[in-house]
């Protein structure tokens, strides 16, 4: 369940701290998973029937739910536990971070060494900077200046609290399984540039190059500090990958330039103005017959209310305030305005291949259809499947 | 480089789901909610009693010091069993002591 970090830059936590940390693990594993139940108990025992008496029918939206869930005791519980734990998380691993700052930072100046360009006078963006975003203290960027690594080890450390070991002992699982199968579904797609968008500590970066080992992989992020431990983390575990500050809606590449453009977890954090231009910046990127692949939170138009309401409660309590109107999207429709052909998208679900093993993957790799509305899409809990959707560009004519 | 000028608050509708401290609140007193966070920190805190005393138990049986058959039976000695009683009432006076009405 607790994941204990294995590069040269893994924190040497008091035995005090480890208890601590793997309190929060299991915390948060009896609120996903029991309580969490629970809450569909609830919902279905109580809060739907008194709902269809007083409206004659179903609630129709995740809103309705949400406003029908609050009252609820079960959800009180489930929420107030919930965000206690979130900020537990980061509790649990500051003190560690703070300790060992000097040790951390002195590995990382060395490690990083040519595997990283940050900008001094970089803007980051009020998505990033104006909230601490998941309850992340100092958000992504920190308070330091770019060189200051502290937020990268407070994020590699909260993750590995955070995600109850359902991201692998490297925290890669979405890269390993989407890599996966994508390697698999598309033998013939050999990239060989390949860009990761608002990569953070690289950790969902590297799996490409592991993939894909002729490749040159590039991640790029607005947070400098979080790049340049990504670096370090990245040399020290041996791949070769190359981090850039930058923002995604502002790339500076050529046009044409890249096979594979990626992300996980990035689009939910940010707004759909900014969705629209990075999106715009992705097709002009890839060369003709390139992949735009991202790997998110399923959308709320192929989910029911109440699925879809369970995952948008990150949008109003746990700092997530781009999440729902994300989520509120058709991707489809999101890949067309950028300029992709509608025949060229794809959409699927992939299972954890940590979870349940690279079979599961190529089985999924075969099926013909995947289904999205499952109460273990998107969700970390037990379980734990992923989304993904993208598309290809035209190729040229 | 580009600067966003985005709302950070999910929707207008949201606001009556948080606090006067700005936190998410979900009970009808705000007072609740953090009590709930005081509640799960002390079991969080127990959790690292527990987990310490089992990390010095082993050790002391590993070094041969006292086996886990003496570290049981330390509840079957009466001497320790009547200062334990006194531990604990004082224990309980001290840590339920808002309960009492003022005297």
């Amino acid at each position: 369940m607790a994941v204990q970090l294995q590069h040269a830059m893994k924190p040497a936590p008091t035995p005090e701290d480890q208890a601590r940390q793997r309190f929060v693990s299991g915390l948060r594993m009896f609120i996903l998973n029991d309580l969490a139940g629970d809450l569909r108990r609830a919902y279905d025992d109580r809060v739907l029937p008194d709902f269809r008496q007083t409206h004659g029918r179903d609630p129709q939206t995740g809103a309705e739910v949400h406003k029908a869930l609050r009252q609820d005791p079960a959800f009180k519980t489930y929420s107030a536990l919930r965000v206690n734990a979130q900020k537990m998380v980061w509790d649990s691993v500051t003190p560690v971070v703070e300790r060992e700052r000097e040790r951390v930072g002195a590995i990382a100046d060395d490690a990083s060494q040519g595997r990283v360009k940050t900008e001094a006078d970089f803007t980051v963006p009020r998505s990033v900077s104006a909230i601490d975003v998941h309850f992340m203290p100092g958000s992504y960027t920190g308070k330091g200046t770019v060189e200051d690594v502290t937020p990268g080890a407070v994020y590699d450390q909260g993750l590995a609290v955070f995600s109850m070991g359902l991201m692998g002992q490297n925290l890669d699982d979405i890269g390993l399984s989407m890599s996966r199968y994508i390697s698999r579904k598309f033998p013939d797609f050999r990239p060989l540039r390949i860009l990761d968008l608002g990569c953070t500590i690289g950790h969902n970066t590297l799996p490409w190059k592991q993939t894909y080992p002729n490749a040159e992989v590039i991640g790029i992020d607005v947070a400098g500090g979080l790049l340049k431990y990504g670096a370090a983390r990245a040399s020290l575990q041996g791949v070769d990958v190359q981090f850039q500050q930058m923002n995604a809606d502002q790339l500076a590449f050529p046009d044409g330039h890249f096979d594979l453009v990626f992300s996980s977890m990035f689009l939910h954090e940010l707004s759909l103005k900014t969705i629209g231009k990075v999106f715009g910046e992705i097709h002009r990127v890839l060369r003709p017959g390139g992949l735009m692949l991202h790997m998110e939170l399923p959308p709320n138009t192929q989910m029911g209310p109440f699925e879809g309401f369970y995952l948008d409660w990150d949008c109003y309590y746990n700092v997530e305030p781009f999440y729902k109107a994300f989520r509120d999207q058709e991707p489809a429709e999101l890949c067309r305005k950028a300029g992709f052909s509608a025949d060229r998208y794809l959409q699927f679900v992939v299972p954890s291949i940590g979870s349940y093993g690279a079979q599961a993957v190529d089985d999924a790799i075969a099926a013909e259809s995947h289904e999205v509305n499952r109460e273990t899409t998107g969700r970390l809990a037990n379980g734990i499947q992923w989304f993904g959707f993208g598309s290809w560009k035209d190729a040229a004519q | 480089m580009s600067t966003d000028d985005v709302s950070v608050v999910p929707e207008p509708s949201a606001r009556g789901y948080y606090g006067p401290d700005g936190q998410p609140q979900f009970f009808s007193d705000p007072a609740m909610d953090r009590f709930v966070s005081v509640l799960v920190k002390i079991t969080q805190e127990l959790w690292v009693v527990s987990e310490r005393l089992d990390g010095l138990e082993r050790l002391v049986i590993s070094k041969g010091l006292v086996t886990r058959a003496e570290l049981d039976a330390l509840g079957n000695d009466p001497a320790v069993n009547a200062e334990r009683d006194q531990m604990l009432m004082a224990y309980v006076h001290r840590t339920l002591a808002a309960l009492r009405e003022p005297s």
